[in-house]
């Protein structure tokens, strides 16, 4: 989870402090870019195809998490 | 007496290329205007008797601009000793020439690298919340071979086109934290590089040019402009400087 943390402050390119429980609109930088960064993320780095759909119902860093376990 | 001097004290800039030409002309200027510069390029000696000239502005670090590690140590570097970076100019590049029945295929690709990868490399680096303040303004440099074509120089045209193209994605991208990008496309500058394109393709032909060929320094002023607040609603363009070429 930690390497997780470290590689989607990376992605979104925020100083702020995520934690798990961090909610994804309370994230300035969680906009539309990030949102197309993170579906390239999961298919390149995680390997997980993902659907636009499935990434809209992420809520948290957690639901994140979860969808490219 | 000059009509316009520029203060950048208390601002931190990268400049790749910073070893000849315009580069270098940008490292002495943004110097000479009080900001901290870090000045990266791969020949060590021309970077020594660079930083020499005002080493308590200039400081250098041999780098390759294709390689991402290089660049953030760099970076990295300069930032944890100066601060965070106000921007960066990318004038790192040469030309070889690459006539389409014969061009040699790795000579081809360095110059797309150089050119084209190493400024995307150095432009993410220096946008990146941990190494960038809010709002930076940033200059890659483009030319007008990007728009008027000369024989032999397929490669080095496309990549210049290339870096202008991504510069408008770029402004868009960055423009949330207030970042600026623009291209600069000069036309005949007197630099080393232009000297080496004169050996193959034979002197220039300065009676195209209306106000003959350009020095390092109009360019220079012209990026020292871009770089200031006074270019604060430019962004995601390319600005010609040619010496009336294109007219």
């Amino acid at each position: 989870m930690d390497t997780f943390i470290e590689q989607m402050k990376e992605l979104l390119d925020t100083e702020t402090e995520l934690e798990g429980t961090t909610v994804l609109a309370s994230i300035e930088e969680w906009d539309s870019l990030s949102f197309v960064s993170f579906l390239a993320f999961a298919a390149t780095t995680c390997g997980k195809r993902i659907s636009a759909e499935e990434l809209r119902k992420a809520q948290t860093v957690n639901d994140l998490f979860v969808l490219i376990r | 007496m000059k009509q316009v001097c520029y203060n950048f004290s208390g601002q931190n800039f990268v400049v790749s290329g910073a070893s000849s030409g315009i580069g270098r002309q940008v490292v002495l200027d943004l110097a000479a205007a009080g900001a901290v510069v870090l000045g990266l390029a791969r020949r060590s000696e021309a970077l020594e008797e660079l930083r020499a000239m005002a080493p308590e502005n200039i400081k250098t670090t041999c780098c390759d601009v294709c390689n991402k590690g290089s660049i953030e140590t760099a970076v990295g570097a300069f930032v944890a000793e100066h601060g965070k970076v106000h921007g960066c100019v990318h004038a790192a590049g040469n030309l070889i020439a690459t006539p389409l029945r014969s061009y040699d295929a790795v000579a081809a690709h360095s110059l797309m690298e150089t050119h084209f990868w190493g400024g995307v490399l150095l432009l993410q680096c220096c946008t990146r919340s941990q190494y960038a303040v809010k709002g930076t303004s940033s200059v890659v440099l483009s030319s007008i071979d990007a728009k008027v074509a000369s024989k032999s120089l397929f490669a080095y045209a496309s990549a210049k086109a290339a870096l202008a193209t991504a510069v408008k994605t770029f402004a868009k991208e960055l423009a949330p934290k207030g970042h600026r990008v623009v291209s600069v496309s000069p036309g005949w500058v007197a630099t080393e590089l232009t000297q080496r394109l004169s050996e193959f393709a034979g002197p220039v032909k300065e009676e195209v040019y209306p106000l003959g060929v350009g020095q390092p320094e109009d360019v220079a002023n012209l990026i020292l402009f871009l770089l200031s607040d006074n270019a604060r609603w430019i962004s995601g363009t390319d600005i010609v400087i040619d010496g009336g070429f294109l007219a």
